[in-house]
């Protein structure tokens, strides 16, 4: 019988990649079957600081002992003539959508996972595709023709085998992998528990409470002694570990309406005092109800999130309002509220805002107190001005105090330079 | 959502909100409408039909491509440097010959 075969599509040192290729001083060299031939190159958050992360390092700074998220110092130290350079997040967007669009070309079942990774999908055994591995190495070449980026490609039954067979293939010369069901004993089950994709905490309660060293240790576990544990995740877990998965692909899963919309920022330093986060708040409000007005939705229940200093600890609380709004000057004093009965005094880093529990909004809420058809008339003209002029062309007053990051932001793309 | 009966991995896929305008955009700019790229034997049918009809002082039918649709005007034709002069029932129309996509006989 006909069934998919399911595959991810993950691009090597994406970031990195993306700044080699664009740079012709080091196109000669490059070979794609070879990565020693990139340049030590990483991508820093902020070069000028030597206390900025590395977002992405070619396979070559790798082979120095750099790593993911490891300051830029220490990187330095590891390798003195690193080549570091400033993230450019637009342009890594742009080449992610055309190498999607490329996958979609090659595999019409395709759904975007993350910036550098995708899943497709195709029928075997089918006539258009008779050696799955060929039709993977034709991407894989087609990636690397167009964009001079390498790609890895796990290929199996279905989604999860198919991110835990890409694992595998970044292990792998050539860097396709293909595992079939029958696979699924002797590749799947010796490996680690902790290799189990997407368990998060939940892998070492496996290790220690069950005493599970492998994944093959979590399949043999019925699923009813990981219910109280797990609750929902029990049979999750139990599938995974048997190599089941039932994810479909959607290839029009982005064009389903939000279900929410939220903003989070890192801060540059700790905050202490309220008002300061007040207008951090009051700024992703802002850009959250921006957004909601932009979809013509209204939300019913507006959520606080806190990250406390050193990244650890911290809370996210919601409340449910009587009706949708998506009026900043309504949602504030709720955040202000959850803010006041939540927060326990410590050193704010983070600080998220979302907006939920969606609706369409047709019809407009008269208030007696206030006069909202010139607040609606208000915002319109602010969305046209943002619009026209830039995102900080028309700001609160409190963005301009040292506490507001609107500017800032506005210069990024989740997180990083654009 | 139920995570045991979905698709997980949309639940925990992470895309920035600027990716996903980005995609949109994109998918809106391919959704466009192109102009027609018109061959060599297309052009000069629509020539010979054009002087044709200026010379006998016949109607055409003028097929136009707008972003929205293509637009069909029937009447008497004049040419005015880079532009195309349609006397309709319903008024004159100036059309640029850039965008006259077909020129037939009535």
């Amino acid at each position: 019988m006909t069934k998919l075969i399911y595959g991810l599509v993950d691009m090597q040192s994406f970031y990195a990649s993306c700044e080699v290729a664009s740079r012709e001083e080091y196109a000669a060299r490059r070979k794609e079957f070879d990565d020693s031939t990139d340049p030590p190159l990483v991508v820093s958050g902020d070069p000028a600081r030597r206390s900025g992360i590395i977002l992405a390092a070619t396979p070559t700074a790798k082979r120095y002992g750099i790593e993911n998220a490891m300051r830029l110092g220490e990187a330095l130290r590891l390798y003195r003539r690193l080549i570091v350079v400033r993230p450019h997040m637009a342009f890594y967007l742009h080449v992610s959508v055309r190498i999607q669009m490329l996958m979609q070309q090659c595999f019409p079942f395709q759904e975007q996972f993350s910036v550098d990774e995708g899943f497709i999908a195709f029928p075997y055994p089918s006539a258009l595709f008779p050696d799955p591995i060929a039709a993977a190495r034709n991407l894989q070449a087609r990636i690397w023709d167009q964009f001079r980026i390498r790609s890895r490609i796990g290929l199996a039954p279905n989604k999860w085998l198919a991110k835990m067979a890409n694992k595998a293939a970044k292990k792998t010369p050539g860097g396709i992998v293909w595992w079939r069901e029958e696979d699924i004993p002797s590749v799947l089950h010796p490996l680690p528990v902790e290799e189990m994709w997407g368990l998060k905490r939940r892998a070492e309660v496996l290790r220690r409470k069950f005493k599970c060293e492998t994944i093959g240790d979590v399949a043999r576990l019925p699923v009813g002694v990981l219910k109280a544990e797990f609750g929902v995740w029990s049979e999750v877990i139990h599938r995974w570990a048997n190599g089941i998965d039932v994810s479909d692909i959607n290839p029009d899963s982005y064009h389903a309406p939000h279900k929410g919309f939220s903003h989070r920022t890192t801060l540059p330093r700790d905050f202490y005092e309220r008002s300061e986060i007040a207008v951090v708040i009051l700024e992703l409000l802002d850009e959250v109800c921006h957004r909601l007005r932009q979809a013509h939705q209204a939300g019913r229940r507006v959520g606080l999130g806190l990250t406390y200093e050193g990244l650890t600890g911290g809370f996210y609380r919601a409340k449910t309002l009587p009706r949708a709004t998506n009026d900043p000057a309504e949602l504030y004093p709720v955040l202000l509220a959850l803010l006041g009965q939540h927060w326990d005094g410590s050193g704010v880093r983070a600080v998220s805002v979302g907006v939920d529990m969606l609706q369409f909004r047709e019809t407009v809420q008269l208030s007696l107190f206030e006069n909202v058809p010139a607040r609606t008339r208000l915002y319109e003209t602010i969305d046209e001005i943002r619009a026209r002029f830039g995102e900080t062309s028309i700001m609160r007053a409190v963005s301009l105090t040292r506490a507001g990051q609107l500017r800032e932001r506005s210069l990024r793309i989740g997180g990083h330079y654009a | 959502m139920n995570i045991r009966d979905g698709n997980i991995f949309e639940a925990m896929r992470m895309v920035l909100p600027e990716h996903r305008e980005l995609m949109a955009q994109i998918q809106r700019e391919r959704a466009k409408r192109k102009r027609p790229v018109l061959t060599e034997e297309r052009l000069e049918e629509m020539q010979y039909a054009l002087s044709e009809a200026v010379r006998e002082g016949r109607a055409v039918r003028v097929t136009v491509f707008t972003p929205e649709r293509d637009v069909v005007l029937v009447g008497h034709v004049t040419v005015r440097g880079r532009e195309l002069r349609v006397r309709t029932a319903g008024g004159e129309q100036l059309v640029r010959l850039n965008d006259v996509i077909q020129i037939e006989e009535i």
